[in-house]
């Protein structure tokens, strides 16, 4: 009991709160997708990831014959900054490509603990006095670098330019690279910095164990999951729930429509319909449910939807027609897409000519 | 420490959405707490390695490495201060000039980064080492001078935001959003017009306003405006709070006040119909003087956005 106590005071009260605050959002987060869309596979996959990232922190990393020079180590660093840049630099346009940059940062990033044996955030035990002064000194010049970061990149545009403003709400790889910066910046500076010579391991690494194994099979896991759901996307056919109830007034009958079509599995957006239309023998109109507002996503995970078309008219017979056109693009591949349509038609007899 | 915590959470916090002119004063304070922290440290953290005896230096990096740690956590407190900054509370605008971070972010954003290494420098030196002779490098250093120089800084940043305040031109933002993405009118068109009027690029007084306007070719008609006529068959699409068009929600009253808030609204005989709102700025000290703000939208019957500032 003691020494465990001893073990959490090594890390520092700084490093428990930040780790304590980490853990009740990434719980709050979990606990919000489970409660919007209970028993997905998506809730099942963030908690799965949540398991692998703990997994993967305990499990100790050598750097390997590669990432043991000091000139691999910069190659990676440099990879990791081109990366922050293009993340900044992407326009609204090519925002989709995001969540490809961010599972690039993610593998970059356990390649960065691997070269620098996680050294910036290892507890306090588990490092000798010349690896806590290294990597002391190693925040003290991350720190610069991330407030020149917020200085230049966020707060004086904000204070010099209305269009920067709109630029830090709605580009989200500013945000990206802050991320980055906050989590990983120290080590990015360790592995800079640390001099061309054989490393002092900061925790004995094990031999390929089955824990090792089930580890990289994990983080295999985690990243190919989307990345295959994502590929497959425009292939697996479109499933459609429908449902119609016919109502009587005293005037005329309607019909209250609802339909479903979801579109991929896992990286899948839903896009419904949900609309009262009636009739009178002279046209048909609607009572609610196609209007601009209606053309939206029931929901999506994983997919960015961009609304192409949405209208409603009657035609000249007494028709009323209502089209939704769609195209939704995988967010880890927004290059993989696929458009959707979904058409209403309704005579003025009530004869259903279209429904999904 | 703990007067510079609870400063600086009622800076961050999204609760209240309005410091009413408060913000510059908890600025400062925090800014004035930094340069008794740094006179207290022997303003250790910015110091160079040649000014440094070997405890001193260490001390230092490993303030940054506090530092840095308490930098993340106040980052993460952070993110749920804006989420509920931008979607909680119930008089928050759901549409305007985009404005995500706000002059408070910004402003609790880099005062946090001036702060804390001085401040886990004061935490961690150790009693002895405070007194004037155990004070790192204190042989080759005065430490007044640094001090005097940050707080002639605090003294300046708060000259310069009082000039702001009485002298500086008025900051105008706008944004011009037709069809409308919250109005849906089977009678004509809608646009929205949001426009702020800002001093001291947003560190002082801002005046905001948001009208939703629709139009037929025979006149136009504001839709926000409870007071005024209503066109038959219009309704919000979108699900959120959308103030009236009077509603002081779309002000920003964290680094200033505004006062004799007037809203005039009026639709001439061409049916083009006309929004001017006013207001009085001030820092808030009551030995200085008010400006006006102002901002006018004219729209025609067509569409046509003849004014907007």
């Amino acid at each position: 009991m003691n020494q465990a106590l001893g073990r959490l005071r090594s890390y520092g009260l700084p490093n428990l709160l930040t780790g304590a605050v980490i853990a009740v959002f990434l719980g709050m987060f979990v606990a919000l997708v489970a409660a919007v869309e209970p028993a997905t596979w998506l809730t099942a996959y963030l908690v799965f990831c949540l398991v692998t990232v703990l997994v993967v922190r305990v499990v100790p990393v050598e750097p390997g014959a590669i990432l043991r020079r000091q000139a691999s180590r910069r190659a990676l660093v440099i990879v990791i900054a081109g990366a922050c840049a293009a993340a900044v630099a992407l326009s609204s346009s090519q925002e989709s490509y995001s969540t490809l940059l961010v599972l690039f940062l993610v593998f970059v990033d356990v390649l960065l603990g691997r070269a620098t044996q996680r050294l910036a955030t290892a507890a306090g035990e588990a490092v000798d006095e010349w690896q806590e002064s290294l990597r002391n000194r190693a925040h003290r010049i991350a720190y610069w670098i991330l407030a020149a970061f917020i200085v230049g990149v966020i707060a004086l545009p904000y204070v010099f330019s209305d269009q920067a403003r709109g630029w830090l709400g709605s580009g989200v790889g500013v945000w990206i690279v802050l991320a980055e910066l906050v989590f990983f910046l120290p080590a990015m500076v360790i592995a800079w910095s640390h001099p061309d010579a054989p490393l002092e391991l900061v925790r004995p690494a094990t031999a390929q164990t089955w824990f090792r194994r089930t580890t990289t099979a994990m983080v295999g896991l985690a990243v190919s999951v989307p990345l295959l759901s994502g590929s497959a996307f425009p292939f697996i056919p479109i499933s459609t729930q429908r449902s119609i109830t016919r109502l009587e007034t005293s005037t005329s009958q309607c019909y209250s429509m609802r339909a479903n079509e979801t579109v991929g599995w896992f990286v899948q957006a839903e896009f419904p319909i949900n609309a009262t239309v009636c009739w009178n023998g002279r046209r048909a109109w609607e009572l609610g449910g196609m209007n601009r507002s209606d053309c939206n996503p029931a929901g999506s995970q994983g997919v960015v939807v961009q609304t192409l078309s949405c209208s409603r008219r009657l035609a000249a017979d007494g028709t009323l027609w209502f089209s939704y056109m769609a195209r939704a693009s995988s967010a880890v591949l927004p290059f993989v897409s696929r458009v959707v349509t979904l058409t209403v038609a309704v005579s003025k007899t009530g004869r259903l000519i279209r429904f999904p | 420490m703990v007067a510079a915590c609870i400063l600086w959470l009622l800076l961050a916090s999204p609760v209240p959405t309005s410091l009413d002119g408060w913000g510059t004063g908890l600025l400062l304070g925090l800014l004035a707490i930094w340069v008794v922290l740094g006179a207290g440290s022997g303003w250790v953290v910015f110091r160079r390695n040649q000014r440094l005896d070997e405890f001193a230096s260490e001390l230092r990096d490993r303030s940054y490495r506090v530092g840095f740690r308490l930098v993340v956590l106040g980052f993460l407190l952070l993110v749920p201060a804006l989420v509920v900054g931008a979607y909680g509370g119930g008089t928050t605008v759901s549409w305007g000039v985009p404005d995500p971070v706000g002059a408070r972010g910004v402003a609790a954003v880099v005062v946090l980064l001036v702060l804390l290494p001085t401040a886990a420098a004061a935490w961690l030196m150790p009693p002895q080492a405070s007194r004037n002779e155990g004070r790192p490098g204190s042989k080759r250093f005065y430490p007044a001078l640094p001090t005097a120089l940050a707080a002639l800084l605090v003294v300046g940043v708060s000259c310069a935001w009082v000039i702001g305040v009485q002298v500086a031109s008025v900051g105008t933002a706008t944004l011009v959003t037709v069809p409308d993405p919250q109005l849906e009118w089977s009678g004509g068109q809608c646009g929205g017009y949001a426009a702020v009027a800002e001093l001291d690029r947003g560190f002082g007084p801002g005046l905001g306003m948001a009208a939703h306007v629709c139009w037929n070719g025979r006149r136009a008609y504001l839709a926000n405006y409870p007071q005024g006529p209503s066109p038959a068959g219009l309704f919000f699409a979108t699900s959120g709070v959308v103030p009236p068009l009077c509603s002081p929600a779309t002000d920003a009253t964290d680094f200033g006040t505004l006062t004799r808030r007037r809203c005039s609204v009026w639709v001439d005989g061409q049916g083009s119909v006309h929004i001017l709102v006013r207001a009085l700025a001030s820092t808030g000290l009551p030995f200085l003087g008010n400006r006006h703000l102002l901002i006018y939208l004219e729209v025609t019957r067509d569409g046509r956005v003849v004014h907007l500032t």
